[in-house]
């Protein structure tokens, strides 16, 4: 009677998976966007340069992300509070609009995205902000469990009205280490099918990047490890045609340089490649594929004689996403100064990029993109 | 990816915490006593309530906190603990050898492919059809196990699980984490060495009386 039973169990469960899996595939590439212009070379030329205005009495601020919204409006996001983990830290969001920002505005802390999420949050940090093709903003957040940055979990949270109110999803189900020590840093790269792919990496002992790929609704379809080394972490992704994708990584081995990783099939596998030329010593990079063609990457240098990782931060450009020529710098101070994390979005022919100044403010530098050769 | 709806894992998780708490205790209290003891069942009937508390009043919420959600196995092999040591004097802490060694090996592979010593990325296929097709062969063997009258709890705690899974997606949508985590893993060592030392016991000659 008991294996009946038994087999019972085990038919509902069939039915259950072949109801759910008919018909679908489970992991197929879709072409990337990327820019139809041919490669052509392009200057940057420094247009502006403010902070975004802080909240009043909040010292420290950290990490920030962007996002152009399709009216041209361009959003920011960080964290900001008394210190790295405090537990007034709480994500801002400001709004940039004909040449002006708006005032901060605390959208999310750890209290409020625990209650949402009906789960203990005991630190928020790294925000990423896309904004999808149907016009809703995402954003994900780095929210922790017991424990470090190592105990991180991934929220992810849906604005419906242009990133004035956000509703929270869900945690996304990265490790079976009680869903821990997976983080994001880094903007998504758009597919075209309008889902897009969001880079991540797991940050526990070993560190190695990952994507992870969403659908036009926001919902994730897959997540693949981005190549084998364990010492690369916050990728940021440079689409190269619609299939080929590049990955340059922060670097924690002693090569110190920016590491890469290239796949061909639209993020579903990866290979390792040798480092780039560009030196890098455990800092964050950003990087983007612009509209009429050519590439930018942001990242930091140490001048000669110095010892601070994190006190030049340089763009560079590229018009095929491969080698690198020396851009404006973004900020060259003096030694223990810190401008790092940064990020970087086009709207119309200007790039906005932000980072943290000192960890007291995000700066915000706007250049105009001027082309060398008209399109073919 | 199917990934369940966040109320249902709400639900899920107050419930299967409880059931856990319960199991801990219960097992922690029928130590020298055989249970269900008056103490015993209040403990469980404690855990239950005070798991189905909202927000932070709840133990539910802080078990979250560090360890976010049980598999279903785990919360299947502790109703079945409580289920054995209501009928029978001896307590049963111990899950059945096949099981645990099962639970052993297949969980040092994925953390070890977790943390990156392997490339495999086992986790992640985990939300495939590839892996639900999987777990149906390990319920098809639980099924057989039952059949020939083999660890038929155990069995039944398998089957559950892979069932609750394919039906709902719970806990996250990931069949690993269906039928393991870190905390019925090692439960699965502890029954292992548990074992292996009573077998090492009862392995002693006696000496020779002189």
């Amino acid at each position: 009677m008991a294996w009946l039973l038994a087999l019972a169990c085990l038919l509902v469960s069939t039915g259950a998976e072949w109801h759910r899996w008919r018909g679908v595939a489970s992991r197929a590439a879709v072409p990337l966007t990327v820019a139809k212009a041919k490669p052509r070379s392009f200057v940057l030329t420094e247009r502006s340069a403010d902070t975004i205005p802080m909240p009043p009495g909040v010292p420290a601020a950290h990490a920030s992300a962007l996002a152009a919204l399709p009216n041209g409006e361009l959003l920011a996001c960080w964290w900001a509070g008394a210190r790295e983990s405090a537990p007034d830290v709480q994500i801002y969001i400001a709004r940039w609009r004909d040449g002006h920002w708006s005032d901060a505005r605390a959208i999310v802390d750890r209290r409020s995205l625990g209650k949402a999420l009906h789960v203990g949050v005991r630190r928020i940090g790294n925000p990423v902000i896309w904004v999808a093709d149907d016009g809703r903003v995402h954003l994900y957040i780095v929210a922790t469990g017991l424990g470090g940055w190592a105990a991180g979990r991934v929220a992810q949270l849906t604005s419906e009205d242009g990133g004035h109110s956000f509703v929270a999803n869900r945690l996304l189900p990265l490790t079976p280490l009680w869903n821990t020590s997976v983080l994001v840093r880094t903007r998504p790269v758009g597919v075209a099918d309008g889902g897009w792919l969001l880079p991540a990496y797991f940050e526990l002992g070993h560190k190695y990047p990952m994507v992870i790929s969403f659908d036009a609704h926001g919902e994730p379809r897959w997540v693949q490890r981005i190549g084998d080394k364990v010492t690369s972490l916050q990728p940021a992704l440079l689409p190269l045609s619609g299939t080929e994708l590049r990955a340059m990584m922060r670097d924690i081995s002693p090569q110190r340089r920016v590491q890469q990783a290239v796949s061909h099939d639209g993020g579903l596998s990866w290979q390792d490649i040798p480092a780039s030329t560009l030196a890098n010593r455990d800092n964050s990079v950003a990087g983007l594929q612009l509209a009429g063609g050519g590439y930018v990457l942001l990242h930091n240098d140490t001048p000669p004689g110095s010892t601070s990782p994190r006190q030049w931060l340089r763009l560079s450009t590229s018009t095929d996403g491969t080698t690198w020529l020396p851009g404006p710098d973004t900020q060259r101070g003096v030694a223990d100064d810190e401008f790092s994390y940064p990020s970087i979005v086009q709207i119309g022919q200007q790039l906005h990029v932000t980072y943290t100044q000192q960890r007291t403010a995000i700066a915000h530098r706007v250049y105009d993109i001027k082309y060398l050769e008209s399109e073919p | 990816m199917n990934l369940p709806w966040l109320g249902l894992q709400v639900v899920y998780a107050h419930v299967a915490w409880g059931v856990v708490l319960a199991a801990c205790g219960v097992g922690a209290l029928s130590w020298r006593t055989p249970f269900p003891s008056r103490l015993a069942m209040g403990w469980m009937i404690f855990s239950l309530v005070a798991c189905a508390l909202p927000g932070p009043a709840s133990p539910a919420h802080w078990l979250m906190l560090a360890f976010q959600l049980p598999s279903l196995l785990l919360v299947a092999c502790c109703g079945m603990t409580m289920l054995a040591n209501a009928r029978c004097v001896t307590c049963y802490r111990v899950l059945p050898p096949g099981l645990a060694l099962g639970l052993a090996i297949v969980g040092a592979v994925l953390y070890v492919d977790t943390v990156g010593w392997f490339g495999m990325g086992l986790y992640v296929r985990g939300f495939g059809p590839e892996a639900a097709f999987a777990g149906l062969l390990v319920g098809a063997a639980a099924v057989l196990a039952i059949a020939t009258d083999q660890s038929r709890s155990a069995g039944f705690a398998v089957l559950l699980a892979l069932m609750v899974f394919a039906l709902c997606r719970l806990p996250t949508g990931n069949v690993w984490d269906a039928v393991l985590d870190p905390l019925l893993w090692v439960w699965a060592i502890f029954s292992l060495v548990a074992r292996w030392k009573a077998r090492r016991r009862e392995a002693v000659p006696l000496a020779p009386s002189t």
